[in-house]
């Protein structure tokens, strides 16, 4: 029983729970079956009595029921029956009445309840049902069963246990020994590595067989260790000698590596320099750039950069960098040095070829020369190509002889073409800039004139409706004052006071005006003398810039710096007065703290695409230490209504200085910062001007009268402007629209007695005054016609004025203005006027 | 919720007690002599098998015969009443003519046609017509099944034999039931 004795508790625990678990399942399995099998055995007894007995309750016989319920007494595990009729008990077994109480009769059913199994079994006799059976068996037999299978199986464990150690005993002998003596000989020689030992058989059976093999196993286990040793000696000797040969190679590998290394150095510094170049617009920063890299990661002792003069056929250094500032001053080469290409040596670059000197002593350029002197022995040139042409050269020298490999040549090569490249772009990157700057400034110029224009447009618009009007009230305040009798002097009085308050609105449209209105030809433009006329202005100033801030105590000190000799400028005298006179007041205004203004006058060929020698422009200037302006202000001081004044200022001052200095085609330029002060700098075109005979003395004209016709749709205009013209001795006749105007021309045509001068409004309904001199013009092309209206300054801006018309007069009309036109109409040659 | 499940419960159980009547206590009472014979009469039917040429159709009516005077009165229609036999309804006639006894499965021969009795059997023996009465020495006079009065019992004798000829078969369990001076042995 050894081997049951070292078998683990834990086995021998689970061997008896095994067995156990078998012998519970069977019996468990046996009680299910054997329930099983009780009720269906008890349901076909059921049914036999139950089919018996169908008769006995169909006719109510209780007597036959009961003996059909005696048969039961053949079997014992029947304890009790009966026989219900609806829930009656009709018949019961064992016969005597009282001896078993039975339950109430149920459904079809077999159920086991305590020790018993009970069932019920309705009985029908042709689908009708004539009563119940009731059942009731006791389990005897089954725990009787139950019984034997415990005993039986105890009887059996106990056998098995008998025989099961009487065999184990008798095998150790036989099977246990040998094999404990075989696990032993294995033990020995697995620990020992000893394959000479062998295992010893006992008997010639099957164990003895395996005993056999074993040995003979081992015996071939050690032959192959001797032939393994064998080999492994073998083996090792190789491994040495392929050493040898890998060290070898590894040395060879590390030379390659280095050199692989090296490339790779070149190619990242190419890489870096490329980068760097790359980010940068600027050529003199690119070149320096490059010149510092090669300096620190090539060890170059000189490096150069020169461009190449096409022209000049020379190199001009425009990037140079020496490690050794000692070697600098020997070598006397510095940027901006120019060298004839040919006496550096350096024709071949132009062909795109690199230049090496191997040793600078033994070459003759002026170049190699100069190295030599500094000690540089080797240097190589390589040429900066752009689209096949010379762009420049790289140069680049080393202390000691022949010290430039064939890679780094190579490297330098290559260099060169992105060096190139870059610094080309570089070119054409400042070159597109300024063009840029360029395109900008001009933009930004004519902006400025546009939006002038459009704001002179409008505010032009606004004159023309004030001064509409502003017409009939000055006009008439007019006539009452000259002719109208009975006037008290009280009423004169309101009226001039009237007539001057309409004459200042009209002064302030008018300088509103000024502002856009364009120069008319026919205004002559006067010689005049600008240092004088800024002599004048100050003088006129005086009071503003001197005596007022000297009563608070500031001072402000004026200045003059006139060029001598300065040409007399063609223009209105009157107009730069007033334009000065601004400017002048407006440096006041800028140094509330006192400061000082000065004024220049200077010539300047400033347009110097004419390409003459003479002074083209006359400068004047009006420098302050004042405040000064912003951008911002800067961009909208010339425009109307703009002003930095508050309630002080109109906003008109700088505007009409614009519009007078427009007028004589002038520029205005303004240099200013703020707190820097301000320089207003007014630019003339130098031209030839009219000299005083070459006008009439206007105005002092006596007419002879005329005919006229005037033709006006606002009736206080009109009368207005019959007034003015009767009063001037001239016949005057009115219609109150162009196409009554017209039929009143062509009746006193037919009348043969036509109007010497036609005056129409322009803007009229239906027919407007451009279509009467149209008409007129075609009828009688002789006929004079004078174009009256607020839109004047806008025709002859705009070339609108129709070719027919002769003269045009802004409203409203003035007595001197329109005697000044009916005087030129009349003196026009051919004039019908004229024959009078 | 639980007050609701509680008018649920309580509305549901006054319904079923609506709908559970009493037990009538006429079951109570113990049946009359003629209900008794009137119950015998629809089991017969049960425990013999009639030849299928007695019904003619699939639907064809078990005519449960009474000749002479009724002793059921209404006990036999409401014993057979709503009842039918492998698809045949039961009905319940009473028989004047002779001519009409071959139309009856089962004919009860009333105790006044005593003198009649002979003509009656005859006209019975040709068609397949289980004979009952309670008068005396009907097996012997070739009638098939006899009622008799144990105590108050009702019990009943067979004559197998006139069955058999008229194509009847008497369930074994009705033979085995029947008084022991049956058994058809008697002539």
């Amino acid at each position: 029983m050894v081997w049951l004795r070292d078998i683990s508790i834990k086995r021998k625990l689970t061997l008896t729970v095994a067995l156990l678990l078998v012998f519970g399942g069977f019996v468990t399995y046996e009680m299910v079956t054997f329930r099983h099998t009780m009720a269906r055995d008890l349901f076909t007894l059921a049914d036999i009595i139950a089919n018996r007995s169908t008769a006995a309750l169909s006719f109510d016989n209780q007597e036959d029921a009961e003996e059909d319920l005696n048969c039961l007494r053949a079997n014992k595990r029947i304890v009790a029956a009966c026989l219900y009729r609806g829930d009656r008990v009709f018949a019961q077994y064992p016969k005597h009445p009282g001896a078993t109480v039975f339950p109430k009769p149920e459904n079809d059913t077999a159920r086991f309840e305590g020790d018993h199994l009970l069932l019920f079994r309705h009985i029908f006799q042709n689908g009708e049902r004539v009563g119940t059976l009731y059942l009731k068996s006791d389990l005897r037999e089954m725990h009787q069963r139950l019984e034997l299978y415990a005993g039986t199986f105890a009887l059996f464990m106990l056998a098995s246990l008998a025989v099961t150690f009487v065999l184990s005993s008798r095998l150790q002998g036989i099977i246990t020994r040998p094999i404990f003596h075989l696990g032993q000989t294995a033990k020995i020689v697995s620990m020992g590595k000893n394959y000479s030992v062998r295992a010893q058989k006992h008997a010639d059976d099957e164990l003895g067989q395996l005993i056999d093999g074993f040995n003979e196993m081992l015996g071939q286990i050690q032959q192959r260790d001797v032939a393994l040793r064998d080999a492994n000696d073998q083996l090792e000797q190789r491994v040495g000698e392929r050493t040898r040969d890998l060290k070898l190679e590894i040395v060879e590998r590390k030379r390659a590596e280095a050199a692989l290394q090296e490339q790779l150095a070149r190619i990242k510094l190419l890489n870096r320099i490329t980068q760097i170049i790359s980010e940068r617009q600027d050529v003199d920063s690119i070149l320096h750039v490059v010149l510092r890299q090669l300096e620190d990661h090539l060890t170059v002792d000189f490096g150069s950069i020169c461009l190449f003069e096409p022209q000049a056929e020379s190199l001009n250094f425009a990037a140079l960098r020496v490690k050794n500032p000692l070697l600098g001053a020997k070598l006397d080469l510095h940027e901006g040095t120019a060298m004839p290409i040919s006496d550096m040596g350096l024709v071949p670059c132009k062909g795109g070829q690199t230049v090496y000197m191997a040793d600078t002593l033994k070459m003759a350029s002026e170049l190699a020369e100069r190295f030599a002197y500094a000690g540089l022995r080797s240097s190589a040139t390589v040429p900066l190509m752009v689209e096949n042409k010379l762009f420049g050269v790289l140069t680049v020298a080393r202390l000691r002889a022949d010290g430039f490999t064939s890679g780094e040549c190579e490297f330098l090569r290559t260099l060169s073409e992105h060096v190139a490249l870059a610094a080309h772009q570089a070119q054409l990157h400042r070159a597109l800039e300024k063009a840029y700057n360029d395109l900008r400034q001009t933009q930004q110029t004519v902006m400025q004139q546009e939006r002038l224009k459009a704001l002179g447009q409008m505010a032009s618009g606004i004159a023309h409706d004030i001064n509409n009007a502003l017409s009939p009230v000055v006009g008439f305040a007019d006539l009452l004052l000259r002719g109208e009798p009975g006037v008290s002097t009280n009423g004169k009085r309101y009226l001039t006071h009237i007539k001057t308050a309409g004459e200042d609105i009209a002064h302030i449209v008018s300088r509103l005006k000024e502002f856009y209105r364009r120069r008319d030809e026919r205004e002559p433009l006067l010689p005049l003398d600008l240092n004088h006329l800024a002599q004048q202005v100050i003088e006129m100033t005086r009071p503003r810039w001197r005596d007022i801030p000297q009563g608070r105590g500031i001072m402000i000190e004026v200045q003059t710096d006139f060029a001598a000799g300065m040409p007399k400028l063609a223009g209105i005298e009157s107009e730069l007065r007033e334009a000065l006179t601004n400017l002048v007041l407006n440096a006041v205004d800028a140094i509330p703290k006192g400061g000082k203004i000065t004024l220049r006058t200077r010539l300047a060929d400033y347009d110097h695409v004419a390409g003459n020698s003479l002074p083209a422009h006359a400068i004047l200037e009006v420098s302050d230490t004042g405040i000064g302006m912003d951008a911002e202000t800067r961009k909208h001081c010339l425009e109307p209504f703009f002003s930095t004044k508050g309630k002080r200022g109109t906003g008109l001052g700088l505007a009409m200085v614009y519009g007078v200095v427009e007028r004589h085609e002038g520029k205005i330029e303004i240099e200013s910062e703020p707190g820097q002060g301000t320089t207003m700098r007014l630019i003339f075109p130098l031209r030839r001007a009219l000299s005083v005979e070459d006008l009439d003395s206007a105005g002092s004209l006596v007419l002879a009268p005329h005919k006229i016709l005037c033709i006006d749709d606002e009736p206080l205009l009109r009368e207005l402007l019959k007034e003015i013209l009767e009063r001037d001795g001239h016949e005057v006749e009115v219609s109150d629209g162009g196409q009554a105007g017209l039929d009143a021309f062509r009746a006193a045509h037919r009348r043969g007695n036509p109007f010497d001068v036609i005056i129409t409004d322009l803007g009229m309904p239906y027919v407007d005054g451009r279509q009467v001199a149209r008409t007129v013009k075609l009828e009688s092309p002789r006929t004079p016609i004078i174009l009256l209206t607020g839109w004047g300054a806008f025709m002859n801006e705009d070339g609108e004025a129709p070719a027919q018309v002769d003269t045009v007069l802004s409203k409203p009309p003035r007595s001197r203005e329109l005697r000044e036109a009916l005087n030129r109409i009349g003196r026009k040659p051919g004039g019908e006027v004229m024959a009078q | 919720m639980h007050f609701r499940s509680a008018i649920k419960l309580f509305l549901s159980l006054a319904l079923l007690m609506l709908c559970v009547r009493p037990p009538a206590r006429a079951q109570e009472v113990a049946p009359s002599e003629y209900q008794l014979k009137a119950a015998f009469l629809y089991n017969f039917a049960k425990f013999v098998s009639w030849p299928p040429e007695a019904f003619p159709e699939l639907s064809s009516p078990f005519v449960i015969g009474v000749i002479g005077d009724n002793p059921f009165g209404e006990d036999l229609e409401h014993t057979v009443k709503d009842k039918a036999l492998n698809g045949h309804p039961f009905a319940v006639r009473e028989v004047k003519a002779l001519s009409d006894v071959k139309n009856c499965h089962i004919l009860f021969i009333s105790a006044s046609e005593r003198k009649r009795l002979p003509e009656i059997l005859e006209a019975a023996r040709r068609a397949n017509v289980l004979t009952v009465s309670e008068l005396e020495r009907f097996l012997q006079s070739g009638g098939m099944i006899h009622f008799t009065m144990e105590g108050n019992k009702v019990r009943f004798e067979i004559n197998d034999e006139p069955a058999r000829n008229s194509g009847l078969k008497i369930s074994s369990k009705l033979l085995s039931l029947a008084r022991g001076a049956g058994r058809g042995q008697l002539k």
